[in-house]
């Protein structure tokens, strides 16, 4: 599956969609230390998010999110890649400054056809992201 | 994006690394949310926290910062003034205190005001209506949007300092009239607000932020002879249970000289009515256990004025802290000055209170001294933050500053 969006940042990198249906904070929800998923009771509580493509409606960004995302980076924590329903100033902020993709606007709703597991391809440059079932060889 | 030849300049690397940086990140950031063009701020306002690396990248080769720019309190209770004596943990306090030492060369160099407080209009950075600025702390940026009149966006920390080097901000946002406007109304009935405690306002904000979440906040009812440190107290929580940026309190609000202006001359979406039993039911979320003692009282969040601290010297004259209680009182380094020179420091300090440029409301990476069970405040910011972040193991009630100071003479507890 392709879908067409906005690049804000560009890149092209590619991995495991984790895929969150509520709006994301990098500072309250996420674990920089180990690049886990932190919020209490989520059925995704303790996934994975370092290295894969992290997707989401939104973010409720506290203003020191870029900074936990930073911290996240040099521990090899932070996310390769964002795509968001609609991106807000703290999760742009965040993208910017660790140097990854991120994109918003698509034709498509992101957080519904996107699975988490699914690969997942982000062309940025041409704005495009390409979609693998997970489940697909 | 509309660029000045010397933004272009600056872009191309004309004035360093650090100063390309900084622009070419808030070009592309601006252009995500459809700036046309930078504006010059007037002032900025910097978060005190940031990894060294990052700060020297962004500061590279920069001998001047183009804003004029106060700093952010110490996170985390590591106020190398007064952490030992507060009995923060010595590990971390040292390794924080020597990242500090690295990251004041880099401030002196820049030319920031090092004012280590989130109020820095008490401490010389001063706007006027229809500024344009860039504010770091929740708190600050509801203030000057909404008792002000100057403009700001919620910028995160990095937007923030790039916007500190550069002078320069992505026009967008909140600097726009038509973003600005109220979209829920509350409604303050059946009190008369100028018998209303700090804790009384307190909780009007606190339940209006939950209410609000993100959207543009308008209120009736608050009389325009309330006292500015009043006026912080019900601001504050706004921006604690909610993420709301601007707030019009109408008759006080400089863009709101009535509720047609606040609105844009709009009808709002919501109307909220608040009453005395909204005002107790907030209190009443923060409740202690029968017979229980006062451990550490905490003031100053947002930071105290000098008024503030006068008022607590006053009351502190020939007493003395209980053996088993503490106090803790935030403040700024230039009022912390001028509260020595006044003598209020002193009696403070004799009755074992303790002052601190530290954020008082962020206790997470160096944890309250462990006999803490429970904490009187005047601050629901406070009671939010530390209930939350210990997991609800420390108690925290809130009651206005002169029982929060008897409860730390004494260590008992009234109630409000």
């Amino acid at each position: 599956m392709r879908i067409k969006g906005r690049t804000i940042n560009k890149g092209r990198v590619e991995g495991e969609a984790v895929v969150l249906e509520e709006a994301f904070n990098f500072t309250g929800d996420f674990d920089a230390k180990t690049g886990t998923l932190a919020i209490k009771g989520h059925r995704l509580y303790g996934t994975r998010i370092g290295g894969r493509i992290l997707v989401i409606p939104s973010a409720k960004g506290a203003v020191t999110a870029a900074i936990s995302i930073y911290n996240a980076k040099k521990l090899g924590n932070a996310p390769i890649g964002i795509l968001c329903r609609k991106a807000d100033p703290i999760t742009v902020e965040c993208a910017m400054v660790v140097d990854i993709p991120i994109m918003d606007s698509f034709d498509k709703d992101i957080v519904a056809v996107i699975k988490s597991g699914d690969h997942v391809k982000i062309v940025g440059d041409e704005g495009e992201v390409i979609v693998e079932s997970g489940s697909a060889p | 994006m509309f660029l000045t030849r010397e933004e272009e300049g600056m872009a191309t690397g004309k004035y360093g690394p650090g100063m390309e940086k900084c622009i070419t990140f808030l070009i592309k950031y601006g252009e995500a949310f459809g700036a046309d063009k930078l504006v010059n701020v007037k002032s900025a306002h910097v978060f005190n926290g940031f990894p060294l690396d990052l700060l020297e990248s962004l500061t590279e080769d920069v001998d001047q910062a183009r804003a004029f720019t106060t700093t952010h309190p110490f996170m985390s209770l590591c106020d190398p003034l007064s952490c030992e004596r507060m009995g923060i943990e010595k590990e971390p306090c040292t390794q924080q205190n020597n990242l500090h030492t690295e990251r004041v060369k880099i401030y002196d160099r820049l030319g920031f005001f090092q004012t280590y407080t989130c109020v820095p209009m008490y401490v010389g950075n001063f706007p006027r209506k229809g500024d344009y600025l860039s504010w770091f702390g929740s708190s600050t940026q509801l203030f000057v949007n909404s008792i002000v009149g100057a403009r700001q966006n919620r910028d995160g920390a990095v937007v923030n300092m790039a916007i500190a080097i550069t002078g320069k901000a992505p026009n967008s946002g909140l600097f726009l009239d038509e973003n600005r406007y109220g979209e829920i109304l509350f409604e303050l009935e059946g009190f008369d607000c100028n018998n209303l405690s700090t804790s009384d306002f307190g909780a009007i904000g606190y339940y209006i932020g939950g209410i609000a979440q993100d959207r543009n906040v308008a209120i009736t009812g608050v009389s325009n002879e309330i006292a500015l440190d009043r006026l912080k107290y019900l601001l504050h929580p706004i921006s604690t249970s909610g993420a709301v940026s601007i707030c019009h309190i109408v008759g006080v609000t400089p863009e709101a000289p009535d509720l047609a202006t606040a609105m844009g001359k709009r009808k709002p979406k919501e109307k909220i009515p608040i009453g005395i039993q909204e005002l107790n039911k907030t209190k009443d979320r923060f409740p202690l256990g029968e017979g229980e003692k006062i451990d550490l009282v905490i003031l100053g969040c947002p930071h105290c004025s000098l008024q503030e601290i006068q008022r607590i010297g006053t009351l502190l004259k020939n007493k003395k802290i209980g053996k088993n209680q503490g106090l803790w009182i935030g403040t700024a380094q230039q009022l912390y000055d001028l509260a020595k020179t006044m003598g209020y420091a002193q009696t403070i300090e004799m009755a074992n209170g303790i002052i601190s440029r530290s954020c008082m409301a962020a206790i997470p990476d160096c944890p309250i001294p462990e006999h803490v069970k429970t904490v009187a405040t005047n601050s629901f910011k406070i009671a939010h933050y530390i209930s939350a972040i210990s997991k609800g193991k420390i108690r925290v009630v809130i009651a206005q500053l002169e029982k929060c100071i008897g409860a730390a003479i004494s260590g008992n507890w009234e109630g409000d």
